[in-house]
């Protein structure tokens, strides 16, 4: 079998075709005559007899086939396909955050059939548990172990990129050819031209470090993912000062209101959406807030059809209703939210300490305290000494207007609370209704219920945070959370699903990315640095949105050494980078502005490489690929937010043909660079200096020696975490174990018993946020928020997308793939339609003179797809969508990206304040994509 | 109707040598042409309810052997050629032989338990025509034995008509295979499904009455 | 001689989160590494109002309800199932190294056109019109009934009902691909495998329920939406959502074969009038649910209408009691723990 993939047919597994049809029979020897006396001999005693005794294979007729059946011995052949060899345990390193244990049964060396483990131990004994956990995607990875998709043997391109033109490789050449196009690129232009590129080391925390450590060791830049798709809520950053923080699904079965809101759980939370469906059984009131009738939405007990982009006037509605009939949490927001911090009327401004006092820090706040009838200093801010949240006797005053002494004479100055009642008022109901499309008695209703209804939750998704403005977004409904007192306990909150930023064992993780330490790592905000390189040039909608262009916030942002932009001196000497390594990952798929990536950024590469077990699009594009061992050929670990126990992957079979683990890969590549014996002088992002030596990267990679083997580095992120210690590799093959405690990075303990939720540490603890205020903040003064962009509390901005095309264009996540995987998969594929779809409301469709299953072109000023229509009354008119991770190679023209630009919000540049500093995948802007208008219209095929 | 018929005689002529499986092959220049007149149908058991308009087809033919294999030459209009059964709605074009296994006579319709059938079935979609074994309706099997897959054939559609040669060893390889005998007089009876449009599959057929067929 | 046990599923199309893990458990166990399988969903996920998988098989009848059993037509691969298309992937990746001759990965047969057809081809579609649009998902495996016409309709007598748990099973070697069975059953559960000539059909994965698992669909359901027992134990959770509490309906029970899959009719966010309005009423039309779902062949459709609504009001009242803080054994039943809640064979 060498050189193939093997034959997964019931032939090769069982190892014949059907047993039970192969009965051989001897021939007879009996003379004619001698049988005929036989057979009349044994005629006299019946037909039974003649049948058995002259073994005929005759069959009997049977008279009432229900009940008793004579011929019930072929039953054998299903039980023999049910049988295996073996099983081992693994999951899926997939960017779904589902982290789903699955069991993979073994015959004949072949992984035939997969199988939900179902055996996390229970949280408690009346929650629903997480048994079983898995998806239809997950049930068939098997597909693409064998499939045609898989990559095989390195491969080096021999045409134009992506044209599909390769020859097979050895590894030494492969990796000789990538590590001197890395050391010409360093000695030629610096090593922060060289980047890599990987998708969320949640999803397989040893393979995203292997690529990690590499580019920690020699210089390379590494590129953030979670704010770059969009996933990162920069609502959270700026007002929690946190990543993301939400509760595992458990946790949802304990909120007696929950509002689904602009997340398709049944889709893209397959695993978890039953703990949705059985909280609605058990009593709890679900809504749904769409623009359309989406799946989730049929399990509701209200569907609320929102007018799309318009949801932060919805939960500004929402909050008006809630502050007018005073169903707000008075006391919460007195103890965990900056509502009763002051601000000066005359700047907008906090009242700092530094305006007070002479030598008074400027990270400590006022609340006015109507015990005293005094401004005193609020507990818990950034530059205060005690970190609690504990006000002791002071009763900090909601509301009013106060006078203030200060350095600078008197200063009058108000609440934010105050602030933001009269933000809220211009959105009334009446007003609400106007934008979104929802009846104003609705939202009343819907305000009403969620603030009485105790805990209630919302639970955002990319619906919302995939939009330009998901900053506001974020802020207005994490506002509603606040207001009621819902955030940091059980079954309340705001809580966020996109993508996967919570790896639970960071300490642990980070030990082994980088274990120069990430102060000395160079990371990139990979939104910042696809749009400089790519030349996006700014769309006419967000050029005008702002007092300046957006490239001159990106200037002041970088110079400022707010946003880090590699190589350094881009801006002003036009650098580039020159190699980009992408594994585990589909960067060029994925990239909104996709067109203007290959147009501008693509040429600049003199090297790309891509580390996969499949082909996909980046790869497609790629210079050289290697070939990754598949999810059932490796040691690795996996977690998710959604969950609270770690499971691992194991090598259920060993890695099939010329595969190799992707910590094995960067392991040779890093042998590949020793060979080069090249060395340079480096200053890192720290300001420090270092000489490295790349021919002793190997020693260094495996920590002499000790991490040579994927298991080992497994171990060490175990063995370095607070979460794991103590647990093994082995004891995690023999059951899946649920954390035993949170890192700092995390807002909540990890209760025995309890299902994980956040903010508890605030709510319970009274430990401090790491904000500026040390509070859940509403309200940013910086200089930008204040006076050039009008955002210093949460308001809503429509839509940004212009009025050119009347079709919005929405790329959601689906069902059918996590991004581009699966997106190629035939048995996927074959319940779906087979092509590409878009979906349009009938209406729009017969507008456009267009049926069901028409080819179609979809397209505006930045690119056209061709995708086939599906026409469906689920959508709203003048809404159109494609669920996203489709392959460039499945359109007959362009990528689901092709319309889609990169649009950067001014407001996530922002550096310099308290908790808004640059941190990767932390805060940085986001490449939001949902803001784009297109026009469908009849494709036909040119002959 | 067909039932006061005298059963035709199928004689199986002895021509020494090697016989081709072909129907121009010279030992049917010589060989007597028998027509058989399928006459009966079967609606209560078989397919149940299934209702066909009044229908007379014939099917011509030869029989010969070597001493060693047995050679039968059929020939039948066919306006069309179905030859496949890929699709849920398709059913191909067959043709049987049937002569009781071991006695002297068994019931037209499948044989009985204790006085099986043995059958010769070819269908226009199947590699070889298959032996199969029946006691009764219902029953009919093809027989698991790798021995009695000793069964060849030629097979052509032509201007309507499908010429059908099938050989088999004269010696039973098998229980489950009758043996062909110099000199003995077998009943013989026929069948004959038209596949396409007419569906006519398993019981659902048509079929002659008991022949004689006598092996020189 | 009547069976001695019947095996029973429930599913509550309230949990029903149309992921297919069913579909795909299935078909990864038993129709997918054998030739001619690739139109065959044994186990099948339908978005209703839709056409179903075969095309409109509800239209299709079969051998109880149908008059003239010659009419009931045999559903074509291409029209009724959708060919299965594959995929020219050898020449577009090209991943053993060479150059591509085509870029553009291209399904083959092209489901192009408004004849194409593959058995999740109306997903989400559904019907109404917005915002008061609606569907829901309806899983569908053979109904293993205890009057099974497929059974009736095979003249071999090589489809059968096992006395042991009263599956029905097509044998495997007596099956003569005759394709009487897929014209008895009104439900078009069995396939025929063009490439094997015989009929095949889900099998209730007899394999594991002989070793007292469950069945894969309902296994490896991760919306918990299945049920699984015998007709006759009272402990199960089948007997008490199908007996005890009422609250399980038998899918189209006209067409007279006494079925023994059982579906919770599912609720639905009410619908706005003309000005935006919320109402009280569910989007889904009674009357629509009640043409699928009913309790017996004899029953009205102005009973099966008002069962309907009555199975609607136990549940909600039932989950406003626990939402208050009381106890509900049919809530309890509804979100089963473990896999033993809901899974007793």
């Amino acid at each position: 079998m060498a050189g193939e993939i093997p034959d997964i047919s019931n032939k090769a597994i069982i190892g014949a075709d059907d047993p039970t049809k192969n009965a051989q029979a001897e021939p007879s020897t009996e003379t004619l005559a001698a049988r005929h006396d036989r057979a009349h001999a044994i005629l006299e005693r019946g037909a039974q007899a003649a049948k058995h005794a002259l073994a005929l294979d005759l069959l009997e007729k049977v008279h009432e086939p229900i009940g008793e059946y004579p011929y019930e011995g072929w039953e054998s052949l299903y039980r023999e396909q049910w049988k295996y060899d073996s099983f081992g345990r693994t999951t899926h390193s997939i960017n779904c955050t589902g982290s789903c244990t699955w069991k993979v049964y073994v015959r004949n060396n072949i992984a035939f059939k997969e199988e939900q483990y179902a055996d996390y131990p229970d949280i408690n004994s009346t929650l629903p548990t997480y048994n079983p956990r898995g998806c239809q995607k997950g049930a068939n990875y098997k597909e693409y172990v064998y499939g045609p998709q898989r990559v095989k043997y390195p491969l080096i391109r021999t045409g134009e990129r992506g044209e599909g033109k390769w020859r097979k490789a050895a590894w030494e050449e492969a990796l000789d050819y990538i590590a001197n196009k890395i050391v010409a690129a360093i000695s030629d232009y610096g090593p922060d031209t060289v980047t890599f590129y990987s998708a969320n080391p949640a999803k397989f925390l040893v393979s995203y470090a292997a690529g990690a450590r590499l580019a920690n060791l020699i210089g390379g830049v590494v590129c953030t993912f979670y704010d770059w798709v969009s996933d990162l809520p920069p609502g959270e950053p700026i007002t929690w000062g946190v990543q993301t923080d939400s509760c595992e699904a458990a946790d949802w079965f304990n909120s007696k209101y929950i509002i689904i809101w602009g997340s398709n759980l049944l889709e893209t939370r397959i695993p978890d959406a039953h703990f949705v469906t059985a909280a609605r059984m058990h009593g709890t009131k679900i809504v749904a807030i769409f623009p359309e009738y989406n799946p989730v939405s049929i399990h509701a007990d209200i569907f609320i059809p929102v007018k799309a982009g318009t949801d932060s006037a919805l939960a500004l509605g929402m909050a008006n209703v809630i502050v007018n009939e005073r169903l707000y949490d008075e006391n919460y927001l007195k103890r965990f939210t900056d509502m009763p911090m002051l601000v000066r009327t005359d700047n907008g401004k906090f009242l700092r300490e530094s305006d007070v006092e002479l030598e008074g820090k400027a990270g400590n706040f006022y609340f006015w305290d109507e015990n005293t009838g005094t401004a005193v200093l609020a507990p818990g801010t950034i530059d205060c000494q005690d970190k609690t949240l504990d006000i002791g006797t002071i009763n900090p005053a909601l509301h009013g207007t106060f006078m203030v002494d200060t350095l600078s004479g008197k200063v009058e100055v108000t609440t934010v609370f105050s602030l933001l009642l009269k933000k809220l008022q211009s959105y009334d109901p009446a007003s609400v209704s106007g934008i979104t499309g929802v009846d104003a008695g609705l939202i009343t209703r819907v305000a009403r219920e969620f603030a009485s209804a105790k805990p209630a939750r919302i639970i955002e998704g990319a619906g919302v945070n995939h939009y330009y403005h998901n900053d506001l977004m974020n802020r207005s409904m994490i506002l509603l959370a606040a207001l009621t007192g819902n955030v940091g306990v059980p079954g309340g909150g705001f809580d966020h699903y996109v993508g996967q930023e919570k790896f639970w064992c960071e300490e642990g993780f980070f030990k082994l990315a980088f274990p120069l330490g990430n102060a000395k790592q160079r990371f990139q905000p990979t939104t910042l640095w696809t749009y400089v390189h790519s030349k996006i040039e700014g769309d006419p909608e967000t050029q005008t949105l702002w007092p300046r262009p957006v490239s001159e916030y990106i200037r002041e942002s970088v110079e400022n050494g707010w946003m880090p932009l590699y190589p350094k001196g881009t801006l002003d000497t036009g650098k580039t980078p020159k190699v980009l390594i992408v594994w585990g990952a589909n960067y060029l798929n994925q990239a909104k502005g996709a067109e203007s990536i290959l147009t501008n950024l693509w040429p600049k590469l003199d090297l790309i490489v891509d580390i996969d077990f499949r082909m996909n699009t980046t790869g497609l594009y790629a210079d050289v690929i290697l070939p990754s061992s598949s999810m059932f050929e490796k040691w690795d670990l996996s977690t998710t937010d959604l969950h609270s126990y770690i499971n691992p992957f194991t090598p259920i079979i060993p890695p099939l043909l010329e595969s190799k683990t992707d910590w094995q890969i960067f392991l040779e590549l890093a042998r590949a660079l020793a060979n080069t014996k090249f060395s340079f002088e480096d200053t890192l992002p720290d300001g420090s200096g270092t000489k490295r030596d790349f021919s002793t990267l190997p020693d260094e990679f495996t920590a002499h020696g000790t991490l040579a083997e994927d298991k080992s580095a497994g171990q060490f992120i175990l063995d370095n975490s607070v979460e794991t210690r103590g647990m093994t590799m082995d004891m995690l093959n023999d059951k899946p174990r649920r954390f035993l405690a949170t890192y700092d990075g995390w807002t909540s303990d990890i209760k025995e018993g309890e299902a994980y939720y956040a903010f508890q540490r605030m709510f319970e603890l009274k430990h401090p946020l790491s904000t500026l205020t040390g509070l859940q903040q509403f309200y940013i003064d910086h200089d930008w928020y204040l006076t050039e962009f009008h955002e210093e509390l949460p308001v809503y901005k429509p839509p940004v997308d212009g009025t050119k095309y009347k079709l919005r264009f929405l790329t959601p996540h689906g069902r059918w793939s996590i991004h581009s995987l699966w997106r190629d998969a035939k048995y996927q594929l074959r319940l779906q339609r087979g092509y590409p779809l878009v979906y349009l409301n009938p209406d729009d469709a017969a507008a456009r003179g267009l049926s069901d299953n028409d080819s179609v072109e979809i397209y505006n000023d930045s690119g056209a797809i061709i995708a086939n229509l599906c026409i469906s009354p689920r959508m709203p008119e003048g809404l159109t969508l494609m669920y996203q991770g489709w392959e460039r190679y499945t359109f007959k023209k362009g990528g689901f990206q092709s319309p889609t630009t990169i649009r950067i919000k001014p407001t996530q540049l922002v550096g310099g304040y308290g908790h808004l500093k640059f941190n990767p995948n932390y805060w940085g802007p986001t490449g939001n994509q949902k803001d784009t208008r297109v026009e469908i219209r009849k494709y036909e095929e040119v002959k | 109707m067909a039932d006061s018929d005298p059963p035709a005689e199928i004689k199986a002529a002895y021509t020494p040598g090697t016989i081709s499986l072909d129907p121009e092959d010279p030992v049917w220049h010589n060989a007597p042409e028998t027509t058989i007149i399928f006459s009966r149908r079967l609606n209560e058991v078989g397919a149940r309810t299934t209702f066909l308009p009044d229908e007379v087809r014939q099917a011509k033919v030869k029989a010969a052997h070597n001493g060693t294999d047995i050679f039968f030459f059929y020939q039948w209009n066919a306006a069309s050629e179905n030859n496949s059964v890929g699709d849920y709605p398709i059913f191909a074009d067959a043709f049987a032989m049937e002569i009781p296994l071991f006695t002297e006579e068994s019931p037209l319709w499948m044989g009985a338990m204790d006085k099986p059938v043995n059958i010769i079935f070819w269908r226009a979609d199947l590699p070889a025509p298959e032996n199969i074994v029946a006691g009764g309706m219902g029953t009919p099997q093809t027989s698991p034995d790798a021995a009695s897959r000793n069964i060849r054939h030629y097979q052509k559609w032509e201007n309507g008509t499908w010429s059908l040669v099938i050989t088999r060893p004269m010696a039973a390889a098998s229980e489950n295979q009758v043996s062909f005998a110099r000199g003995r007089s077998y009943r013989i009876a026929f069948a004959n499904w038209k596949g396409g449009a007419y569906a006519e599959r398993g019981g659902h057929k048509i079929v002659s009455e008991w022949q004689a067929l006598s092996i020189e | 001689m009547p069976v001695q046990k019947q095996v029973r599923m429930v599913a509550d199309l309230n949990k029903c989160l149309g992921c297919h893990t069913c579909t795909m458990a299935c078909k990864t166990m038993w129709t997918d590494r054998n030739k001619g399988q690739m139109h065959m969903y044994w186990n099948n996920v339908e978005t209703q109002p839709g056409q179903g998988y075969p095309k409109n098989w509800e239209t299709l009848g079969g051998w109880f309800n149908t008059k003239d059993k010659n009419s009931i037509p045999l559903p074509g691969i291409n029209e009724s199932y959708g060919t299965p298309w594959e995929y020219n992937y050898g020449e577009v990746l090209k991943t053993n190294g060479g150059d591509a001759p085509a870029s553009v990965l291209i399904p083959n047969p092209k489901p192009l056109g408004g004849s194409a057809y593959a058995s999740n081809w109306d997903e989400d579609v559904g019907d109404g019109k917005f915002p008061n649009s609606y569907y829901f998902y309806l899983p569908r495996i053979c109904n293993h009934c205890s009057d099974p016409p497929c059974v009736d309709a095979c003249p071999r007598q090589a489809v059968y009902k096992r006395k042991e748990d009263g599956i029905v099973l097509v044998d495997q070697k007596r099956c003569r691909g005759y394709r009487y069975c897929i014209k008895g059953c009104p439900y078009k559960k069995i396939y025929y495998n063009p490439e094997e000539k015989i009929s095949q059909k889900c099998i209730f994965c007899y394999p594991r329920i002989e070793q007292h698992k469950g069945n894969l669909c309902a296994t490896q359901c991760v919306g918990r939406i299945h049920h699984v027992g015998f007709a006759d134990d009272t402990a199960s959770s089948v007997y008490k959502l199908v007996n005890t509490w009422k609250v399980a309906l038998r899918l189209h029970p006209e067409f007279k074969t006494d079925p023994n899959v059982f579906y919770i009719p599912p609720l639905s966010p009410p619908a706005y009038t003309q000005t935006g309005k919320l109402t009280e009423n569910q989007r889904i039309p009674v009357e629509m649910l009640a043409k699928l779902f009913g309790d017996t062949a004899e029953q009205s459709f102005d009973e099966r209408v008002g069962r309907i609504r009555e199975i609607f009001s136990t549940i909600l009242s039932e989950r406003e009691k626990v939402a208050s803080g009381r106890s509900s054994e049919l809530i309890d039943i509804l979100i089963p723990h473990s896999e033993a809640d809901r899974i007793q064979v």
